[in-house]
């Protein structure tokens, strides 16, 4: 098991929130292992400067105060403020983007027609290559939410330590590569060594 | 009209259609998980130390805040645009203006890439400057690659539905 | 103070609450506004923003109450919008930059609640609390989310899980990737402050 893991764990014992049995396990590679007794101690004194950070010390006074400020606030809502908004209010961003996809379907023809950009065309700009999503993804907010979720399980994997095996490991990853990639790429590392 | 202008008018007519606040909170939502994933992935592909580490995400979190303000700036000329391209007594060299203010901040945006760019390069072993070049491809490709996957898991929700 | 109100539990509070009752909901926020406040802080780093904020979350979940169907408690949903509230903040304004603002508003904070600030501290650890608020400060938000939940509110990884609306696998890996970043960045200044003291 990797010191990796073990730090993992450590930082789980900080929050309780380890079991027993890798207590046990963590205790014995701590024995063995000086990196890690390093970094337990590192941590363990962030926890303990952390719960020391400066943060204001309010009076009994000033929560009665921030209490009735509330209260105050409170008594002056309508009731009606607490009803929902009324059924043709609720569509009326609906029928606005109804209305403008037309007119944005008619301008964006002429903005687009030519030959998409394919993704490699854009790789070596971050911004570009966002923009080229954006400008896909439109006003369908559904496919935007389906592709964020796509995004956080990706994040999810990347925390936990599930890599995408390092693509350039990958023998079918440079037969992906087109001629002009595989040139970009001679002239950026020659440009490189060259410096 | 200009196809730029043209294009222009779409882009406007599009942050139209995103104008409820709630739809710009989702616009940067997803491009503050985009850009986390980015430095995930970076960190893992360039195999940084602790010690870039320490450096490299302060400023990488900087630059992205400073893009997400250039990207409402955006926003807000495109609103005035759009209001010019509405009103009939606006004149030319108002939109003139704002189109100018347009390419300025998309310019502003590209430098910030740029910014970052040269910050690893004085920052980054040469080995690890190339994986930086193999790394963006793969990633932008991947973000293509989930586009693609989520119509299709669009598409199919529909056909279920 | 309505002594019934005090005698409720929050979910009898919450029934009540619903059906227009004040006291109710002031009975509940007087429970948990320290706790909302002092979260808020955590991300804020500011008394009045956090101050605004605190009220506000209060507010929306007094509007919201009728669509809370108590699935989960509402300490967590509570919590949950203060988060949300925190984290929109930060997105839209510039941090308030320093300690030297933080202990502006402390010392006008002294005038009003007659409180003290902690006692002197020996100056490198002080430098190092201030290292440590940078570096938190520096962290992408899925993190200072976690750290700030868990570490400086002590939630634990389930809780915090509910309010961040992601699994507990999540924060607690969360929690280890941040602690190696701070460890990363401050490990410089633990060797300075051991050298001194």
């Amino acid at each position: 098991m990797s010191c990796n893991k073990f730090q993992k764990w450590l930082s789980d014992v900080l929050d309780r929130e380890i079991t027993e049995k890798r207590q046990q396990l963590l205790q014995e590679h701590l024995v063995k292992c000086a990196d890690c007794r390093a970094y337990k101690a590192s941590i363990e004194r962030i926890q303990l400067e952390s719960k020391s950070l400066e943060k204001p010390k309010l009076s009994p006074e000033y929560w009665q105060m921030f209490n009735s400020r509330l209260k105050t606030k409170l008594l002056s809502i309508e009731p009606e403020e607490c009803k929902s908004k009324p059924f043709l209010l609720r569509w009326k961003w609906t029928w606005t983007a109804a209305g403008s996809i037309l007119i944005a379907a008619v301008g964006l023809y002429f903005l687009f027609f030519q030959p998409k950009a394919t993704p490699e065309t854009y790789a070596f700009s971050y911004e570009d290559a966002l923009s080229q999503i954006y400008q896909e993804i439109g006003n369908n907010s559904e496919l935007e939410n389906s592709f964020n979720q796509l995004i956080l399980v990706s994040i999810q994997e990347a925390l936990q330590g599930n890599l995408p095996q390092n693509f350039s490991d990958d023998p079918y990853f440079w037969e992906s590569l087109t001629e002009e990639d595989l040139k970009f790429l001679e002239s950026e590392i020659k440009k490189e060594s060259n410096l | 009209m200009t196809r730029l202008a043209l294009g222009l008018l779409s882009l406007s007519i599009l942050f139209l259609l995103a104008s409820p606040v709630r739809a710009l909170q989702n616009r940067e939502r997803v491009r503050e998980n985009i850009s986390t994933l980015r430095l995930l992935r970076m960190t893992q592909a360039l195999d940084l130390t602790e010690e870039q580490t320490a450096k490299v995400y302060p400023v990488y979190n900087r630059i992205e805040k400073d893009k997400i303000e250039i990207q409402r700036r955006i926003g807000s000329e495109l609103d005035e645009l759009r209001t010019l391209l509405n009103d009939e007594a606006s004149k030319g060299a108002e939109i003139e203006t704002r189109i100018k203010n347009l390419m300025e901040l998309r310019n502003a945006l590209k430098a910030k890439d740029d910014e970052f760019e040269k910050f690893l390069e004085s920052n980054l072993t040469l080995v690890q400057r190339a994986k930086y070049v193999l790394f963006s491809i793969d990633f932008y490709r991947g973000l293509g690659e989930k586009l693609n996957r989520a119509r299709m898991i669009r598409e199919r929700a529909k056909r279920d539905f | 103070m309505n002594v019934k109100m005090v005698e409720l539990s929050d979910e009898s509070l919450v029934e009540v609450a619903k059906k227009g009752n004040v006291d109710a909901f002031t009975e509940l926020a007087r429970r948990y506004q320290e706790k909302v406040y002092y979260t808020i802080f955590g991300f804020t780093k500011n008394h009045t923003d956090a101050d605004d904020l605190a009220q506000e979350t209060f507010m929306f979940a007094y509007k919201a109450l009728k669509g809370f169907k108590q699935k989960s408690s509402f300490y967590t949903w509570i919590y949950r919008i203060a988060v949300n509230l925190a984290l929109n903040h930060l997105k839209k304004m510039k941090r308030e930059k320093g300690r030297e603002e933080l202990r502006e508003n402390l010392s006008l904070l002294e005038d009003s609640c007659a409180s003290s600030f902690s006692p002197e501290r020996h100056p490198l650890k002080r430098e190092l609390q201030d290292r440590l608020e940078k570096a938190i400060d520096s962290l992408p938000l899925p993190y200072k989310s976690a750290i700030s939940l868990v570490a400086l509110q002590g939630m634990t990884h389930g809780q915090a899980a509910q309010v961040l609306g992601c699994s507990e696998n999540t924060v607690s890996w969360r929690m280890h990737k941040a602690r190696k970043m701070l460890q990363a960045q401050l490990k410089p200044y633990f060797k300075e402050v051991k050298n001194e003291l």
